[in-house]
């Protein structure tokens, strides 16, 4: 059994993962875990991860209904993210380390990404990983556990920034993610063409900046915006963004001979992109693999469940596990 | 050797992204090199260029495109070689929460900063960059120094 801590970023995470297969997987974004946990407190706070991060272990051993001494191995996200807030999961996962007398597992977090979409499937290499999320828009050819090639990657803005982004433009709070895949629902995506950065390039890269640029001055020069206008920007940011995404990495796929695709972080959750995904999958005869939705954003089942296929990587010398907001794969 | 320069301000004109990588080697060579400490404030509308700007900065100063990583936004902090950061305060909602996130604590620090979104740092900073975006591709750039 293993015991798994991220706290990258903004949420606190706290995953067991028996040897079964089953799981707690907790994120103190929750709604059920905020209301738990009471008050309204920063989002970004270092120390409100030091706050969270032993009521969420608590409540994750309560609900796998075992106790501490069951536990064998402790993963924990060592970077890359903010430092302030990984050293807060870095510390609690050693301390509990040395007091229970148990080995711990480095995860590097954009790792969990990439295999978050094989959880309780089959796992076989070589598959392309998009990763994309509000700091990722990566693409790597994945050749085994710990074999990496990043083929491509966004050069300015992350495509979750962008969505955050468009949404504040549009007076549509945060994050911007699930508000715009809603309205897009109604909305013309057809009606604007939003730029897609890079897309005559035959690099595998992204960029993104010109989007918020492009939105901008599409609203100051439309002046009052009315319900549809927004649905339709909405819409056509999307599947321009969407769209070259999707290009890009099913391109790479052929060119490089790769049969499976996976796209895995936040933005895998837009119900979108993941149906264009299926689509293009279907079409063009390659197999696509997509995370469940609870593992899309960050959360610690996928550091459990990456630091599952690598037991060999645990250690006693707990002096090696350092936080590293740089670590890259 | 070292100039100094007082509350210089001055506007320059980017057409370009060319222009712009052009402005900011400039910038860097004359207010930023061999400086150990140096905070950049750089601010402006979303889609104003800052970004960019940071990204051609960092290019003068040894850090290539293969090593940007990227908008900072949602990573808040993306910290480089020789002590050099780049950081954005855009989702930061005030100076108790850059406390509490430990993010202040970088301030302290030697080393060169770009600070994108800066307004809510009482910090005075050595050099302040404003940027105007006034539609195809035409940027201004303001420039202050203390």
């Amino acid at each position: 059994m293993i015991l798994a801590f991220d706290t990258s970023c903004d949420d606190t995470s706290v995953a067991i993962l028996k040897r079964d297969g089953s799981y707690v997987n907790l994120v103190s974004s929750q709604d059920e875990i905020h209301k738990k946990l009471g008050g309204v407190v920063p989002e970004l706070a270092a120390r409100r991860h030091s706050e969270v991060i032993a009521h969420l272990t608590k409540e994750a051993i309560d609900r796998a209904g075992l106790g501490l001494k069951e536990i064998e191995y402790i993963a924990v996200t060592v970077g890359p993210g903010l430092l302030p807030s990984l050293l807060v999961g870095v510390a609690f996962a050693k301390s509990l380390a040395y007091s229970l007398k148990l080995p711990v597992i480095p995860v590097n977090h954009i790792e969990g990404h990439i295999f978050a979409p094989f959880f309780k499937r089959e796992l076989k290499f070589p598959f392309l990983s998009l990763v994309v999320s509000g700091g990722h828009t990566h693409l790597f050819l994945v050749k085994g556990i710990g074999k990496y090639r990043l083929i491509g990657r966004t050069l300015d803005d992350a495509v979750g920034e962008a969505f955050d982004k468009v949404a504040r433009i549009l007076n549509l709070g945060y994050p911007g993610g699930p508000v715009i895949d809603m309205l897009s629902k109604s909305g013309d995506p057809y009606r604007f063409k939003i730029p897609q950065g890079l897309k005559y390039e035959k690099s595998f890269n992204f960029s993104f900046s010109g989007v918020k640029t492009y939105v901008k001055n599409l609203v100051n020069k439309m002046g009052a915006l009315s319900k549809t206008d927004i649905a339709d920007i909405a819409a056509s940011f999307q599947r321009a963004s969407i769209d070259i995404l999707l290009e890009k990495t099913v391109r790479a796929s052929k060119e490089l001979g790769v049969n499976t695709v996976s796209i895995s972080g936040g933005v895998s959750a837009n119900s979108y992109l993941r149906e264009l995904f299926k689509k293009e999958a279907d079409r063009q005869g390659f197999k696509a693999v997509l995370p469940s939705k609870e593992m899309t954003t960050d959360n610690a089942l996928m550091i459990a469940y990456r630091a599952s296929l690598d037991l060999t990587s645990a250690t006693d010398d707990y002096s090696t596990i350092e936080a590293n907001p740089s670590l890259s794969v | 050797m070292y100039k100094i320069v007082v509350n210089i301000k001055f506007k320059l004109v980017s057409k370009s992204e060319g222009e712009t990588k052009k402005i900011a080697e400039r910038v860097v060579k004359e207010f930023i090199l061999e400086k150990n400490r140096c905070l950049v404030f750089l601010k402006g509308e979303l889609g104003s260029g800052k970004t960019t700007f940071v990204r051609f900065a960092l290019e003068s100063l040894g850090i290539g495109e293969d090593k940007f990583k990227g908008s900072p936004t949602f990573t808040i902090v993306n910290e480089y070689e020789n002590n050099i950061y780049h950081i954005d305060l855009y989702r930061i909602k005030s100076m108790d929460e850059l406390i509490e996130s430990g993010i202040y604590d970088y301030f302290e620090r030697e080393g060169i900063f770009f600070v994108e979104w800066p307004e809510i740092l009482h910090d005075k900073p050595n050099l302040l960059l404003e940027f105007k975006e006034l539609g195809d591709s035409v940027r201004e750039i303001y420039v202050y120094s203390s």
